[in-house]
C-alpha cells in the first residue's frame, strides 16, 4: 500500500515537473523569438515577467493594427505554437521595426474644402436661374478675370474662366470651376472663391487666395429687369491690400421658353423626325401649350407627367417623351440645339 | 564647373509628371499612383516631428521646439502648421517614418540629393533614379513633364521631356545647369535639350514664377485622369535653414505650411484617384540636433519622411526611435537614422506598382539587404 502510495506521488511530482518545464519552454521560445526583434523581452530566462508579456502584447497589437490581444502567461503555449506556425515569417518581419498608433486627443476637424461656407443663416434667392458672364475687374479698371457662369437655384456654377496672372504659371482651370462657393441673396454674393494673383518681372509667385464675399457690395444704379442682387458690385481686397470688383454682367435666362425660341427649336426637331420618317413631333396646339405652361418657369423638367399635367395629348408625350423633354430644357441658342440634332 | 552657389540658385520649385499610360502597353483595374515632394536642403525631422514624450528633446534644443505642438502619441507630436496633415493622420490616410535616412552620413548637398535620387549608397555611381528604374521594372511606359527631368525618374522608358510653362516666357536657365542636363542624355533627348536651351537662351530673360502649390494641383488634375500620368515629382526648395530656423513661427514652419498645403492641394486635385494614390517626402538628409551659433540647425543625418495617400489603411508613427542622449546620438551630433529611407520607398513602389518586394530592392535599389517595411506603412 505504502508503495502504491509512494509512486503515485512520484508520478504526480513528475508531472508537475514536466508540465513546469513545458511552460518554462514554451516561455523561452517566445523570449527567444522576440529577441530576434526590436521589441525587448528582457533576458531569455523561460520565466514570464513584465518585460516579456509586454513585448508580446506589443508586438501582436502591431501586427493587427493596435488590437491588443492581452495574453498571459497561461497562453504562452498557443503563443509559442503561434509564433512557430506558418505567421513567423510574417511577424518576425513585423518586428524589425516599430509603430506608434495615432491617438490624437484634440478636436483637429475633418478635411474640408477651403471654400466651405456657411450658409445656413443668409437668406438664399434659391429661385434664380439664369446664364451669365462675370468679370473681376481691378481697382483701375484691369480685367483680371472673366468667363461664364450660370446661376442654378441661386448658387454661382462657373462654366468657364480665364485669369491674367502675368508671369505665374498659367492659373489651373479647375480653381473657380470646381473650388468656387457662391451663392445669391438679395445684396449680391456671398461664400468663398478662390483669387489668383498677378505676379509681375521679377516678382516671386503667389499662392492661389481664398477670399470671402459679401461684406461690401453696392447695388447697380441702371434700372434692370434682372432680380435685385445680380447686377451690382461685389468688392474685395485680396491679402496684397488690391481692391477687386466681381461683376455679374449679360445674363440670359437659362431655360428660354419663348413661343419664338421653343417653335424655331421645334421645326429643327421636325425636320430631324421628317428626315427619319418618324411623323408629327408635337402638334401646334401643343406647342401653344407648352410655351404658356412654362415660358416664366425656369425649373428642370424631369419626366413626362410635367408635360401630360398641362393638358398635352399623352399619347404624343409617350411616343416622343425624350424629344419633347430635350426640347424644354435645352440651354443655350437655337443654333446649338439644332446643330446638336444634325450632329 | 558647377558650384554650390550654382547649384542651389537652380533649385526652385519644380514639377514632373511621368508614367503616362500607353495603349495596350498597361493593364490591370487599379493603378496606384506615386508623388514624391523632394524636401531640397534637408529637413530638420526634429523640429516637424518633436518627439514629445524624450525628456532629451528639451535638454537639446529647448528653443527648437513649437510651443504648442500636436501631441499624436506619448511619444511623438507634430508641428501645429501640419494642419491638414495632421486630419489626415486621424482619419488614417497619412503615417510618418521619424529617424529614418537614406544610406548617406557625409553631409553634402550635392551627394545627398543625388543618393536620395538614385538610391546608391555610393554618390554618383548610377544615372538614373530609383522611381525610373521602378517604372522601367512595372513597365510603365510613359513621358515626363519638365525641363529639368529630375534624376529620381530618369531610366523610365520612353522618356520625353516638356516644361509645365509657357517655354518662352521661362527662365533662361544657367548655361552649367544646360549644360549638365544635357549631359545626362543621349540621342534624341540630347538634341532636344539643346535646341530648347538654345532657343531659351536667345529669348530675353524672363520669370515664369511657378509656386509649388500651383504645380501640385496641376500634378493632381492631371494624374487624376484614367490616361494620366502615374508618377510625379514635386520639389520645394530652401530648407538649408543655417540661421534662423524658427520653431513656433519662422522659415521652417512657414516652410511647413507650404508642405501641408501642398499635401491638401493633391488630395484634393487627385479626387477620387486619392483612393490609389501613394505621396512621399524625401530630403537629403537631417539636420543637427542642437542649434548653432545663428539660431540654424546644420547638415545632419536622419530625419522624418511624410507619407500621405489612400493607399495608407492605418496611420502610425513607424520609428525605431533612437533616442536623443548625447550617448545615442550619430558622431555626437545628429538624429541616428535606424530605419533606411530606402525601405521606405521600395515599400511606396510594392504598393502603387504591385511589385514584389524581393525584385523591387534586387533590381531597382541593387541592395538585397533593404529590409521590408510594407506591413508597417500599408498594413
Amino acid at each position: 500500500m505504502t508503495k502504491i502510495k509512494l509512486k503515485i506521488t512520484l508520478f504526480l511530482m513528475l508531472m508537475v515537473f514536466s508540465t513546469q518545464i513545458q511552460a518554462e519552454e514554451n516561455i523561452l521560445c517566445i523570449q527567444k523569438f522576440l529577441a530576434k526583434t526590436v521589441f525587448n523581452p528582457g533576458p531569455s530566462d523561460g520565466l514570464w515577467g513584465k518585460k516579456t508579456e509586454t513585448a508580446i502584447n506589443q508586438l501582436i497589437s502591431q501586427a493587427n493594427n493596435f488590437k491588443s490581444p492581452n495574453f498571459k502567461k497561461s497562453d504562452a503555449e498557443n503563443v509559442c505554437k503561434m509564433l512557430q506556425g506558418n505567421q513567423a515569417l510574417k511577424l518576425l518581419e513585423i518586428g524589425q521595426f516599430k509603430r506608434f498608433p495615432i491617438e490624437i486627443l484634440a478636436d483637429v476637424g475633418e478635411i474640408k474644402s477651403v471654400t466651405d461656407f456657411d450658409f445656413s443663416k443668409i437668406d438664399i434667392s434659391n429661385n434664380i436661374n439664369y446664364n451669365c458672364n462675370f468679370v473681376i475687374l481691378h481697382r483701375k479698371g484691369f480685367k483680371r478675370a472673366s468667363g461664364k457662369v450660370q446661376i442654378d437655384n441661386g448658387k454661382l456654377v462657373f462654366k468657364t474662366h480665364k485669369w491674367k496672372v502675368g508671369l505665374a504659371s498659367e492659373g489651373s482651370q479647375r480653381f473657380l470651376i470646381e473650388e468656387a462657393n457662391l451663392k445669391l441673396t438679395q445684396n449680391g454674393l456671398r461664400g468663398i472663391m478662390p483669387h489668383l494673383s498677378y505676379v509681375g518681372e521679377g516678382e516671386v509667385a503667389k499662392p492661389v487666395q481664398y477670399i470671402t464675399l459679401g461684406e461690401n457690395y453696392i447695388k447697380a444704379t441702371k434700372p434692370s429687369t434682372l432680380e435685385a442682387g445680380i447686377l451690382g458690385s461685389n468688392n474685395y481686397i485680396d491679402s496684397y491690400g488690391t481692391t477687386y470688383t466681381f461683376k455679374i454682367l449679360a445674363c440670359s435666362e437659362k431655360f428660354n421658353r419663348t413661343k419664338k425660341s421653343m417653335n424655331k427649336k421645334l421645326l429643327c426637331l421636325q425636320k430631324s423626325f421628317t428626315d427619319k420618317g418618324m411623323g408629327e413631333v408635337l402638334s401646334s396646339p401643343g406647342l401653344e401649350l407648352l410655351s404658356k405652361a412654362f415660358i416664366k418657369d425656369q425649373k428642370n423638367l424631369k419626366d413626362k407627367s410635367d408635360l401630360i399635367k398641362i393638358g398635352l395629348d399623352p399619347n404624343a408625350v409617350n411616343k416622343n417623351e425624350k424629344h419633347l423633354l430635350k426640347l424644354v430644357n435645352h440651354e443655350g441658342s437655337n443654333f446649338l440645339f439644332c446643330r446638336k440634332l444634325k450632329g | 564647373m558647377i558650384n554650390r552657389r550654382h547649384f542651389l540658385s537652380a533649385a526652385a520649385p519644380a514639377l514632373a509628371l511621368s508614367g503616362y499610360p500607353v495603349h495596350g502597353f498597361t493593364k490591370g483595374p487599379v493603378e496606384g499612383r506615386i508623388v514624391v515632394i523632394m524636401l531640397q536642403g534637408g529637413m530638420d525631422g526634429l523640429l516637424a516631428v518633436p518627439p514629445i514624450g524624450d525628456d532629451d528633446l528639451f535638454k537639446q534644443r529647448k528653443a527648437l521646439v513649437a510651443s504648442n505642438p500636436l501631441k499624436l502619441n506619448p511619444l511623438f507630436g507634430i508641428h501645429p502648421n501640419f494642419k491638414n496633415f495632421s486630419k489626415m493622420l486621424k482619419s488614417n490616410e497619412a503615417s510618418i517614418v521619424h529617424a529614418t535616412s537614406f544610406p548617406y552620413t557625409a553631409r553634402s548637398h550635392f551627394e545627398g540629393q543625388n543618393v536620395s535620387q538614385t538610391g546608391s549608397k555610393i554618390p554618383f555611381s548610377i544615372n538614373t533614379g530609383w522611381l525610373g528604374r521602378a517604372m522601367d521594372l512595372a513597365k510603365i511606359t510613359g513621358k515626363a513633364l519638365s525641363l529639368d527631368a529630375p534624376l529620381l525618374i530618369r531610366g523610365a522608358p520612353a522618356f520625353d521631356n516638356f516644361y509645365p510653362a509657357n517655354i518662352g516666357k521661362t527662365r533662361t536657365p544657367q548655361s552649367e545647369l544646360l549644360n549638365l542636363i544635357k549631359n545626362t542624355h543621349d540621342g534624341e533627348v540630347m538634341v532636344a535639350i539643346d535646341k530648347l536651351s538654345q532657343a531659351s537662351m536667345n529669348r530675353p530673360s524672363k520669370l515664369r514664377a511657378r509656386d509649388p502649390l500651383s504645380l501640385a494641383t496641376k500634378a493632381g488634375e492631371s494624374m487624376r485622369e484614367l490616361n494620366g500620368p502615374r508618377v510625379a515629382v514635386l520639389t520645394i526648395p530652401e530648407f538649408d535653414d543655417h540661421s534662423s530656423i524658427g520653431s513656433t513661427t519662422g522659415h521652417h514652419p512657414k516652410l511647413f505650411t507650404l508642405l501641408d498645403n501642398v499635401f491638401y492641394q493633391l488630395r484634393s486635385a487627385l479626387k477620387e484617384q486619392w483612393d490609389n494614390t501613394i505621396v512621399l517626402t524625401t530630403t537629403e538628409f537631417g539636420r543637427t540636433v542642437q542649434e548653432n551659433g545663428s539660431a540654424g540647425t546644420d547638415h545632419g543625418y536622419g530625419s522624418v519622411g511624410l507619407l500621405a495617400g489612400g493607399l495608407i489603411n492605418k496611420s502610425s508613427v513607424v520609428s525605431n526611435w533612437p533616442g536623443l542622449s548625447n550617448k545615442n546620438l550619430y558622431e555626437k551630433r545628429d538624429l541616428f537614422a535606424t530605419i533606411d529611407y530606402r525601405s521606405v520607398c521600395a515599400a511606396c513602389i510594392e504598393a502603387a506598382f504591385s511589385l514584389d518586394h524581393d525584385l523591387i530592392v534586387d533590381k531597382v535599389f541593387k541592395d538585397k539587404k533593404i529590409a521590408r517595411i510594407y506591413e508597417h506603412i500599408f498594413g
